[in-house]
């Protein structure tokens, strides 16, 4: 079964072509990520128009790239959320309509659960219950999945941030710091031959349950910024990136613990950031445990990933009515 | 020619199935804010009940603005999505056109007014001779104030309508190319009168204003002199777009691209903290946060800006 995926939740205009919810055909992402740059983030409006723009040449190279025409497609999928609204709107209208047009069924997919199903896609024996570790700049979360009484897959949450999302924390702290946008990327650049441990920044929530804070650490790089003018900026990103990563991993490894997890998988753009992977790859290791440690072209938004959960979702709720909603604030189902 | 209209610029919606310009089943609905929701269960229910396949429809008209952006992408994307799902070509028609259009077998000025909200209305001028309506005034977006100011000084001739057609302009989003609208409208530039000499005395023009913008401000409009068109003329239709749309395919050799949208305002680059920080669903109070997402996306096939 073949799907053709849309995905336009922000600021990535992605499409992909996806076999049985396992392997992606082709997986085209079309990031709007130059154009925010000049606003140290995303533009709502402006995303949406990029989005319209680009929507159907980038469902033609999907299809042409995975060598798909239209009538082998099974279905047609979209994010329906969470989101931005507007941009949501653009993939999901799109969808709908391409759905309509080749007679076949639509599928809406909510985003998070894509980023959870994000490592079926490079790993189909990925061995469950895993725990999954989320971060991006929309969100952090630490995700049980499991399998369900019925045979499929359902979700648990852990725990999860009380204020800024991590990537949220790194875009502010690279902004603070003059790094630019993304912070991500910028942030790992700039802490390239700084010390990790030049500045004992805070760990939020340390040893606390499993969800998350990082409002407090953006506010202490500033006092300490403001207190010492003149610390090397590489050591500042490092020490700011050491924190997170550490707080990320020592809970991410906790709960693994507590579940009994056969894994640990992370996924959202945080995780593309190489001191987190290397980290959960060394504890994982240590534990005994397997570390599933997706691409960085997987951890980012895509739509292979929507495809992925579409095939999943198709099977077990059938068709998505074409008047079923976008919901920016749609929420993973949980058990 | 079979043709699918749709329709998304304000806050009603409709389609229309038409052949050769001529309406085969339509729906209309004032959808607030559910244009995706409606729209294509809609564009489905006609062609159900007017027994047309998908297959047989050869061609795609939407109306591509000036209106509500997030209504009109709704439009603009499914119109693109069904055009390039069955290569199809897609043309543009005018929200303003489309209003202005049913009024012009009525000789005078007429003015389509949608609302733009935040207290600007997107119009342009038009002048009819009883059967053709000639634009005089490109499509831009003003205040009700203004608009009145400008409908006031052609009503009481002390201003001569302007004469020279205008190419209609478009809001182009920064640093984003796009397509340029390929309509322009029927102008019928053969039986265009000469222009007043500048010293001669103005004609009070009769101006008809149209167009839920229009509705929305009719006291101030009729205030100033205009004719203000009853509650049942304010929203644009989609049988209209489809009959301008074919008009505009018949006429044109050759399509160039899609249709881009007519915004006419640029992109309010304020960032959506608020909209961006809902992908982790309810945030706490207190998080005033930045809300941008970390990482650079790379992929096997990739497409740049
Ligand atoms: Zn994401």
């Amino acid at each position: 079964m073949k799907i053709l995926a849309i995905e336009t939740s922000c600021d990535e205009t992605a499409a992909a072509v996806v076999e049985d919810g396992r392997r992606a055909l082709s997986s085209v992402v079309s990031s709007q990520a130059n154009l925010h740059a000049s606003f140290g983030g995303v533009v709502p409006e402006v995303a949406s128009r990029a989005h319209l723009q680009l929507v159907a040449p980038v469902v033609d190279a999907a299809l042409s790239s995975a060598g798909t025409a239209p009538d082998e497609l099974d279905a047609v999928a979209a994010t329906i959320g969470p989101g931005l609204v507007g941009s949501l709107l653009v993939g999901a209208s799109a969808a709908k309509a391409y759905a309509w047009s080749w007679g076949l069924p639509f599928v809406g997919v909510n985003h998070m659960e894509g980023h959870l199903h994000a490592a079926f896609l490079e790993d189909p024996t990925l061995a469950l219950p895993t725990v999954v570790l989320l971060v991006s700049g929309g969100h952090t979360m630490l995700i049980c999945m499991q399998e369900a009484a019925s045979g499929g897959v359902e979700y648990r949450l852990l725990g999860q941030t009380l204020d800024d999302a991590a990537g949220e924390a790194f875009d502010k702290v690279a902004r603070f710091l003059g790094l630019g946008y993304p912070g991500g990327p910028a942030i790992e650049r700039a802490a390239t031959g700084g010390r990790p441990d030049a500045i004992a920044f805070p760990r939020g929530l340390a040893g606390q349950g499993f969800d998350f804070s990082f409002s407090g650490l953006k506010t202490s790089v500033v006092r300490y910024m403001r207190a010492n003018p003149l610390v090397p900026i590489a050591d500042v990103a490092a020490s700011f990136q050491e924190a997170v990563v550490d707080v990320l991993v020592a809970k991410a490894r906790r709960a693994a613990g507590e579940v009994s997890a056969k894994a640990v998988c992370i996924g959202g753009g945080v995780a593309a950031n190489t001191a987190l992977r290397e980290r959960v790859e060394k504890v994982c290791r240590q534990d005994g445990r397997a570390a599933f440690i997706p691409s960085r072209s997987m951890c980012t938004d895509n739509a292979a990933m929507i495809g992925a959960t579409a095939w999943f979702r198709l099977r077990t709720d059938g068709p998505t009515p074409l008047d079923t909603p976008v919901d920016p604030n749609l929420r993973l189902p949980l058990v | 020619m079979k043709l699918l209209a749709l329709e998304t610029a304000t806050r009603a919606l409709s389609c229309a199935l038409a052949e050769d310009g001529r309406p085969l089943a339509s729906f209309s609905l004032v959808a607030g804010q559910r244009h995706a929701e409606v729209l294509m269960p809609a564009v489905d229910h006609i062609c159900r009940v007017a027994g047309v396949a998908v297959q047989e429809i050869e061609a795609v008209a939407v109306d591509n603005g000036p209106g509500l952006f997030t209504g009109l992408r709704v439009g603009l994307a499914a119109g693109y999505a069904i055009a390039s799902a069955r290569r199809l070509p897609v043309v543009g028609v005018s929200s303003l056109e489309a209003l202005a259009h049913p009024q012009r077998r009525r000789a005078g000025l007429v003015a389509p007014v949608v609302d733009a909200r935040r207290g600007e209305v997107f119009w342009s001028l038009y002048r009819s001779d009883g059967s053709h309506l000639e634009q005089l005034e490109a499509p831009s977006v003003v205040s009700p104030d203004v608009l009145a100011g400008k409908l006031a000084a052609l009503a009481k001739g002390l201003e001569p309508p302007p004469n020279s057609p205008t190419t209609p302009a478009n809001g182009p989003m920064p640093s984003v190319t796009g397509p340029t609208p390929s309509v322009t409208g029927p102008v019928t530039s053969a039986d265009r009168p000469l222009p007043p000499a500048a010293d001669a005395p103005a004609e009070p023009s009769l101006v008809l204003a149209v167009g839920d913008g229009a509705w929305r401000y009719r006291d101030l409009l009729g205030d100033a002199g205009a004719e203000v068109a009853g509650p049942g003329e304010m929203w644009p239709a989609a049988t209209v777009v489809a009959e301008l749309g074919w008009r505009s395919l018949s006429s044109q050799k050759q399509l160039e691209g899609l249709p881009a949208p007519v915004y006419l305002r640029q992109a309010d680059v304020r960032i959506g903290w608020e909209e961006v920080a809902g992908r982790v669903g309810p945030v706490p109070p207190g998080n005033g946060g930045a809300g941008a997402r970390t990482g650079s996306a790379s992929s096997g096939a990739r497409l740049d800006m």
